[in-house]
């Protein structure tokens, strides 16, 4: 066989076991075996001083050829495995069209979300973010906030008793004691996070969810202020045609106490199954802090006035998104998520 | 509370549409949470709070449509009670502590025809859903309902020794109540009893032995007061509850003590020919609390409310709820407390009945002057530091969950958790999977994982922010996990690794500024960890990164790697501050230099970086490792690494000899300490 014929055969083979190459080390070693400078190509050509001089420049350039388009091959393998485009003529020219390759975003969950943005409306207000912890004293979760024991009033904040001692605070309102033991008025905080109940868990109720408790105690606040930070809330939250509704009602740890209750968001009030053709939904507890609750933590009700509201995150997001489903938060599907991320 | 509205009728006159009333009464601050149709009557369905126990009855309603609508109430005095000369029975009263039982009446009856009652009573009763029994029973329950005083009747004959004792059930004794289940009690329980036995549970239900029915003939009549906290106890302990219990446990008005009863023995007399044989006999101590007088100052009123209210107004309201106001000076109203209205007691309460019969849609919207100064803001920026973190961890395309923060116990072994650090156990759980507080975020992403993997998703990267929970404290840990792939894309995967577990750890130490901990390899939590790293803060474990044993992956049924990292937040908050300074960038580019050794398995690239840093100083400025190689012509036990280092003057260029002296003496050490073979 001619020198011509073993470069073209050295090509051939080359190229085969290239396109049967699977990882990148592979193809250093085929470069390594055809291209190196004991390599096959390097060898042959080594012989080219045996030719004589008519065949010479041919052999010799093709051997360079071969040399070249060996080592364009290499690359483009390796351009492949390390998945870069290839760009070679004769194959597909790029196609913008395909996908971004950019790390994927995932996303915050939709409790946080809701919480997050309530806290921003809040904190253009002037709230500032207090948490407290979970595992609660007796004193905290019910005394200083004026419910007795051993009366239905306690029924409603009926809680998880803990071998330690304490209990699973069943309302954010603790941290408003907190807060107030720590710091003298003026107050005003927001304060999100996990509360328990031992409720049995169907499609609206879950044993863990989460609220928001806001406090404002200074000079001079009143119904009228509580009135106005709800209304602006609740247009900034769900949108300039938001109405609001006070209700009477009872809490121990405010008097006077109101629930309140939004325009529906699926029906503006005209009524449908959403808000069970009342055309308001129920979203708020609030009321002027109770002077024994100030009393108890050794504020004068005769100097200071305050109020205090809560509202159920979990409730607030099912009626923005539509969920029907409280236990959807908590299996966490990631097609869930990635829907409200 | 059932309201029919034929019934309510006969004590006040109603507005003509049934729903101005439903919503006038339910923005005055007694909810109508609908309205039903029964035979010949409407009845509105009202949620009455537990402040409110005066609004158990319909007298109590008629006062509060009274105030709402400015009728006047048709008030109905029960008639005087003759008392024929002849035929006494004996009755005797007995209550043994005041303080269970302040007030009781009885009365005894004869002459008794116990049958069905007329129509209208049963129709009555129909209204609220209540069954007719026989006469007597349904008087007691018409009044029940009319009043809000709960009666009882035992039929007299039945009634040894015809002595009613109002005394604590002793341990042994049982009783079979009317609804035919037999009860044990003790000494917690309070009991009416005769001379023998117990023969009602006080305050919730009475006995099937002295059941009123058709044979009997004679009749005691019971109206009395118990101690709300034992009848919620007994309710509570024998998980029955009943109309009366309600009522006792949100407190009576002893003032309707003594007018249900005389109501009822009209009826008795009127409706079942009774003949009243023995005077109202009283037991306990009789009295009735004292009224006292609240002070209303007007501009108090107007400050907490944020209203302009005329004193004549205010006056107005509070007299239209039955309450008597007398002006105490130009600015101050004085209003005397009322019994049946136990929750109005200082002038906050009397400003609360303002608000609500004035209408809490007239008080205005105002915005108040924002506080300027609230707390130290820590807990603010602890919340804004969190939330960065979420976010960066989002955009590193990871998903955030909200698992349970109790788990089962069993879950806990399973997780190769086991009996250390145990857990904090909750009393009370409604089920298995709220037995212990979590205290450690694991479980919950496995179950997330598990749950996501059987439906086909088995690409996961969640993160959770929540709290664990030990004995005495809980922290703020953030949890992450990781399996499958973290990027599949038309040019190339990537799987998920301890290593990307590690960097991502390493990015959110980076994002929250905090000083780099020292990384530790070590055995932690070796039955659910196959293997472990540990970052501290000097001695302190604030966290750790590590791969799933998959023996214990198994037991979720999933059957890929799982990498797991958990950093208490509280603990790196607390952390120093990484210190950003600025020093002007060198004027000339660095020299890289790269270098490849072969080296044993047993060292440590920490080791290895370390070494080369503390010998190339202080002009080696960056050690970056970028290959690794095993197998192949590299021996057993050994690896291949390469390094990329970086050299800098801060104002110079080396001459090609100072580089060169400089790398020998790096290789040089990495030759002496690890013994390294060159490459």
């Amino acid at each position: 066989m001619s020198l011509l014929e073993q470069i073209l055969r050295i090509e051939d083979q080359a190229k085969r076991e290239c396109s049967e190459a699977r990882a990148a080390s592979d193809v250093e070693a085929l470069r390594l075996k055809y291209l190196g400078r004991k390599g096959e190509l390097a060898e042959a050509l080594s012989r080219l001083k045996e030719l004589d001089s008519a065949e010479r420049p041919r052999t010799g350039s093709e051997a360079n050829r071969v040399k070249a388009e060996l080592e364009r091959l290499f690359r483009e393998k390796e351009n492949i495995r390390a998945g870069k485009d290839p760009l070679t003529p004769g194959r597909i020219s790029q196609d913008l069209t395909m996908p971004g390759t950019a790390c994927p975003l995932g996303g915050l969950h939709p409790i946080t979300e809701v919480t997050d943005e309530i806290c921003d409306i809040f904190a253009r207000m002037g709230f500032v973010v207090a948490t407290g912890p979970e595992m609660e004293t007796e004193y905290f979760n019910f005394e200083a906030l004026n419910i007795p024991s051993d009366h239905p009033s306690r029924d409603t904040f009926d809680t998880f008793y803990l071998s330690n001692g304490k209990l699973l605070r069943s309302q954010t309102s603790t941290v408003q004691i907190r807060v107030m033991l720590e710091s003298r008025p003026p107050v005003q905080i927001i304060a999100p996070g996990r509360v328990y109940r031992p409720d049995a868990t169907d499609a609206s109720h879950s044993f863990m969810f989460h609220q928001i408790e806001g406090l404002m105690v200074g000079d001079g606040i009143s119904f009228a202020d509580l009135k106005g930070v709800l209304l602006a809330f609740v247009k900034s939250f769900f949108g300039t045609n938001a109405k609001l509704r006070f209700r009477p009602h009872f809490f121990p740890f405010t008097e006077p106490s109101a629930e309140v209750d939004i325009s529906c968001v699926m029906c503006k009030g005209a009524g449908c199954r959403v808000c069970s053709g009342k055309g308001w939904l129920e979203i708020l507890g609030a009321g002027m802090v109770h002077p024994r609750v100030l009393e108890c933590v050794k504020i004068s009700p005769e100097e200071y006035t305050g109020f205090a509201f809560g509202l159920g995150i979990e409730r607030i997001a099912m009626l923005r998104w539509g969920i029907g489903d409280i236990r959807l938060f908590y299996e966490n599907d990631i097609r869930f998520l990635r829907q409200l991320a | 509370m059932k309201i029919p509205v034929q019934w309510l009728r006969s004590y006040i006159d109603l507005p003509p549409k049934l729903v101005d009333l439903a919503e006038a009464l339910t923005m005055s601050g007694t909810a109508i949470e609908g309205i039903t149709q029964k035979k010949d009557s409407d009845v509105l369905h009202a949620e009455i709070t537990t402040n409110r126990p005066d609004c158990l009855s319909l007298l109590g309603i008629a006062q509060e449509v009274s105030a709402v609508t400015g009728k006047k109430i048709k008030r109905q005095a029960p008639g005087d009670i003759r008392l024929p000369s002849k035929h006494r029975l004996p009755l005797q009263i007995d209550v043994r502590d005041k303080k269970d039982c302040p007030r009781y009446l009885g009365r005894a009856f004869d002459s008794v025809h116990v049958e069905s009652s007329p129509p209208w009573l049963l129709h009555h009763l129909d209204w609220v859903d209540q069954k007719g029994v026989n006469t007597i029973v349904d008087i007691t329950n018409f009044c029940l309902y009319e009043t809000g005083q709960p009666l009882h009747a035992f039929d007299y004959d039945k009634v040894k020794g015809a002595k009613i004792v109002v005394r604590r059930a002793r341990k042994g004794e049982t009783i079979r109540a009317i609804n035919e289940v037999e009860y044990a009690l003790d000494e917690r329980l309070l009991v009416i009893a005769d001379a023998q036995k117990p023969i009602a549970i006080a305050g919730v239900m009475g006995g099937l032995d002295t059941e009123v029915n058709s044979h009997t003939k004679r009749v005691i009549l019971e109206s009395a007061q118990f101690d709300p906290v034992l009848i919620r106890r007994a309710a509570r302990l024998l998980k029955l509850q009943s109309e009366s219990s309600y009522r006792f446990e949100r407190g009576i008005d002893p003032q309707g003590i003594k007018t249900a009863s005389l109501r009822a023995s009209d009826l008795f007399v009127k409706l079942a020919g009774a003949v009243p044989a023995s005077q109202l006999i009283e037991g306990g101590s009789g009295t009735l609390p004292k009224g006292f007088w609240m002070k209303l100052r007007l501009n108090r009123l107007n400050a907490v409310l944020g209203t302009v209210i005329p004193k004549e107004r205010a006056a107005r309201i509070l007299g239209s709820l039955g309450f008597k106001v007398k002006t105490g000076s130009k600015t101050e109203l004085r209003v005397k407390s009322l019994i049946q209205r136990p929750d109005v007691r200082r002038e906050i309460d009397l400003i609360e009945e303002i608000a609500r019969l004035y209408g809490f849609h007239k008080i205005p919207e105002t915005m108040p002057a924002t506080a300027r100064e609230t707390l130290s803001v820590a807990s603010d920026e602890k919340y804004r530091t969190l939330r960065q973190l979420k976010k960066f961890l989002a955009s590193r395309g990871m998903y955030e969950t909200v698992t349970f923060s109790l788990l089962s116990h069993r879950s806990l072994l399973n997780a190769g958790f086991g009996e250390n650090g145990k857990p904090v156990i909750v009393k009370n759980p409604l089920s298995q999977e709220q037995e212990v507080l979590r205290p450690s975020g694991l479980v919950g992403l496995l179950d997330a994982v598990a749950r996501n993997i059987s439906r086909k998703e088995k690409d996961l990267a969640f993160f959770e922010v929540a709290k664990r929970f030990l004995k005495e404290r809980e922290d703020t840990v953030l949890s992450l996990a990781l399996t499958g792939d973290i990027q599949t894309s038309w040019q190339g995967r990537r799987t998920s690794s301890f290593y990307y577990l590690k960097g991502i750890l390493e990015n959110c130490l980076e994002c929250l500024r905090k000083e780099t901990p020292a990384w530790r390899e070590e055995a932690y939590l070796s039955e659910t960890f196959s293997e472990n790293l540990s970052l501290f803060y000097g001695d302190k474990r604030i966290g750790h990164c590590s791969t799933v044993l998959p023996s214990i992956a198994e037991r979720w049924d999933i059957k890929q790697p799982v990498f797991f990292a958990e950093l208490n937040l509280d603990e790196v908050l607390k952390g120093r501050e990484r210190k950003r300074t600025f020093t002007p960038p060198a004027k000339f580019p660095p020299v890289r230099r790269d270098i490849a050794f072969i080296v044993s398995k047993h060292i440590s690239a920490q080791a290895i970086g370390e070494a080369m840093a503390a010998e190339g100083a202080p002009f080696l400025r960056d050690v970056c490792l970028f290959d690794q190689f095993v197998g192949g012509a590299i021996p057993q036990g050994k690896r291949s690494l390469a390094f990329a280092l970086e050299y800098q003057k801060p104002d110079g260029t080396f001459t090609d000899e100072e580089i060169r002296s400089i790398h020998q003496k790096v290789s040089a050490a990495l030759v002496k300490k690890f013994q390294a073979e060159l490459r």
